[in-house]
């Protein structure tokens, strides 16, 4: 259904893409969850997918004086939707041994969010794993500052 | 997956669980559902329709004969040497006199704006003449029954309100809608090589937009040859006929004026029109293609039902009052050609019309105080305007006053008989508004008893639905709005998000709730739709 959305009016599509992003999100929660680490994984890279490209259009939108109040509320949800697809990414990245890529997906999360406590606190906790302690450390404070 | 993987997961999530986000629904009154709003409220190009046959409908026999008799007894008719017998029953002289009276009353504005409409009346019908056909006041009349020979007239009810201009002339019962039946008027190979003609001067290559949705072909302007035709047949048969049938307002052919003539082409791609209402005080429709090269078709007459869609053989015609509620009924397959035409009558100025007209018009340019004051003095002119009140209701919703919103479109019910999907859609509107939710409900399905294939009905009920919890028959609403019209956006959006909320995910794995905190998002009902004005 939200796939035929995608074909339908312009405003429509990134409210779509939103939903998308959330399912797939969902999806890959539940995955998790069950043990299927490789479908877990390919529903959040399509999680991540349909949020960045709703996020696009919502800027477009935004820039060009058509955000309205339906779409305000879709794009004050990107954020804390952006940000459970960085942890489900960092998380199943982290799942299969692949700190590495956890590490990098946490460090876009601060890149996209820097000023979200739970962005620092996510990559705190894989360079905690990873024993880059100080790095660590410092991504905790940074963390506990946003935070307060 | 080894025991480690399920280790790290689980550390990983215990040392990242926060609280994520709000769940605010989305409620809309935005520019988009604004313009949405204008969007219905501005006809397409093309606003003919279907054609009409006549089959064997039972509901509403032919009661022409009554309606002459009662003309004829309550006025004597005054023939002229040519033989055009006058029968109409509200004068010149009285409307002029009642527009006098308005004046005193509603001040030198409404004067102007009555002086105005004569203007722009005279414009059109220079226009009309130079386009089409305009009769000469000396051409004697062709009788009736040499002008129909084989054909028959069968008349049919335009509803409860009669048109909104000259409300006085057309007496009840209100059967002045027209079609003919047995044989033609137009043979098949006539028409056929009009089509043909037609099809040569590109008429096909061309789409408008109908309401919600589109159509193709050309106004006649831009088809000479089937214009040359059209015209001959304007003075042959269509004028002299249409003089015949309308009596109570036409008073010779000479004063018939067609405007906004077109040839539609219906197919399964362009199937169909919104219900909608004619420019003109009166309109007709003439059927250009065989019944057996299409399947569906006909028109469909708000007031008569889903089950009476009047269906009409090439070479046959509907004549009417511009102001019925009809649409062009979907055809399925094949092709379908219709040549629709509004009609002015050059001796009588269409003030309501006119004057509602405006008024929309200045609504759209967000002129609202100009545009309820023309509404007022249209429906000082004619209390029984019921798009005047429809239109003005639509203003109360914008400015926020819904319960004179629902006042209005109340009135406008009552007089229509409840008939009217548009004004019951409006009427679900406003009391979903007013929070009044199971009567927003029923006002909604009465709407569609009337329009079943209306998609934004269908999506706004879905909603309604959907926030009682009643998920079942909100899904079922969506999937009529998407067949509707199969790129409905908010449709598609929220039956895939209850799909989702249920815990379907498109996949029989993800049969239960997820443990995030999160609502899918949804579109809000925010279509407002009264009426389709000119």
């Amino acid at each position: 259904m939200f796939l035929k959305a995608l074909r339908c009016e312009a405003k429509v599509v990134p409210k779509a893409m939103m939903n998308l992003g959330l399912l797939y999100n969902t999806r890959g929660n539940f995955l998790a969850q069950t043990g299927d680490l490789d479908g877990a994984k390919s529903a959040s890279v399509d999680a991540a997918k349909y949020l960045d490209e709703a996020k696009h259009l919502l800027d477009s939108l935004a820039s060009s004086g058509n955000l309205d109040s339906d779409l305000k509320t879709y794009f004050e949800r990107y954020r804390p939707l952006r940000l459970q697809a960085h942890r489900l990414a960092g998380q199943l990245s982290a799942g299969t041994g692949d700190l590495e890529s956890s590490e990098a997906e946490f460090r876009l999360a601060t890149k996209n969010f820097p000023e979200e406590s739970l962005s620092w606190q996510m990559l705190s906790r894989v360079l905690e794993m990873q024993g880059k302690n100080e790095e660590a450390a410092q991504a905790l404070s940074r963390a506990k500052s946003l935070a307060t | 997956m080894n025991v480690n993987s399920i280790t790290v997961i689980v550390a990983v999530l215990a040392g990242c669980q926060a609280t994520l986000g709000g769940t605010a629904e989305p409620k809309v009154d935005d520019p988009l559902s604004n313009d949405l709003k204008l969007h219905f409220w501005s006809r397409g190009a093309f606003d003919l329709e279907n054609g009409i046959a006549v089959q064997d409908f039972l509901r509403l026999g032919p009661v022409s004969q009554v309606r002459q008799a009662s003309l004829n007894h309550l006025m004597a008719p005054d023939c002229d040497v040519n033989g055009y017998c006058s029968l109409r029953g509200g004068s010149l002289a009285t409307e002029d006199a009642r527009i006098e009276e308005l004046g005193f009353k509603l001040g030198p504005e409404f004067l102007e704006a009555i002086e105005r409409n004569k203007m722009e009346h005279q414009e059109d019908c220079k226009q009309s003449c130079e386009l089409f056909y305009c009769a000469d006041q000396s051409q004697p009349l062709i009788a009736f029954d040499e002008l129909l020979r084989e054909t028959e007239i069968k008349s049919y009810s335009m509803g409860s309100v009669p048109p909104e201009d000259f409300a006085d002339s057309f007496g009840f019962p209100l059967d002045i809608i027209k079609v003919t039946e047995k044989h033609p008027l137009f043979s098949a190979e006539e028409v056929a090589d009009v089509i043909t003609n037609a099809l040569a001067e590109g008429v096909d290559q061309n789409e408008f937009q109908s309401g919600k949705y589109q159509l193709a072909g050309d106004w006649l302007e831009n088809l000479p040859k089937t214009r040359e035709w059209f015209n001959s047949r304007l003075e042959s048969t269509l004028f002299p006929l249409l003089a015949h049938l309308f009596p109570e307002v036409i008073s010779s052919p000479s004063v018939i004026r067609a405007h906004s003539v077109s040839l539609l082409k219906y197919n399964s791609s362009h199937p169909r029109t919104d219900v909608h209402i004619d420019n003109g005080v009166l309109a007709m429709t003439l059927a250009m293609t065989p019944k057996h090269e299409y399947v569906g078709g006909g028109t469909f007459f708000e007031h008569m039902g889903l089950d009476n869609i009047l269906e009409m053989d090439v070479g046959h015609g509907t004549f009417r009052p511009g102001s019925v509620r009809h649409g062009g009924n979907r055809v399925h397959s094949g092709t379908r050609f219709v040549l629709g035409a509004f009609l002015l009558l050059e001796d009588r100025v269409e003030h309501v019309r006119r004057l509602k007209n405006r008024g929309s018009e200045l609504r759209r340019a967000q002129d609202l105080d100009g545009a309820v004051k023309h509404f007022k003095w249209a429906l000082a002119m004619n209390p029984k305007c019921t798009t005047c009140l429809k239109d003005w209701a639509e203003i109360l919703h914008r400015q926020g006053k819904f319960t004179e919103a629902e006042e209005m479109i109340v009135q406008a019910l009552n007089l229509l008989e409840y008939k009217d999907s548009d004004a019951l859609f409006s009427l679900g509107v406003v009391l979903s508004e007013l929070g009044r939710d199971s009567e927003s409900i029923e006002a909604y399905e009465r709407s569609i008893a009337l329009n079943a294939e209306d998609a934004e009905l269908c999506y706004n009920l879905g909603v309604k639905f959907g926030e009682q919890g009643n998920t079942q028959n909100e899904m079922k609403m969506y999937a009529k709005a998407t067949k509707a019209n199969p790129l409905f956006g908010g449709a598609w959006l929220n039956w895939g998000t209850s799909l989702a909320e249920g815990g379907n995910l498109d996949d029989v794995r993800f049969r239960r709730r997820t443990v995030f905190d999160d609502s899918f998002l949804r579109l809000d009902s925010s279509f407002l739709r009264f009426m389709l004005t000119g």
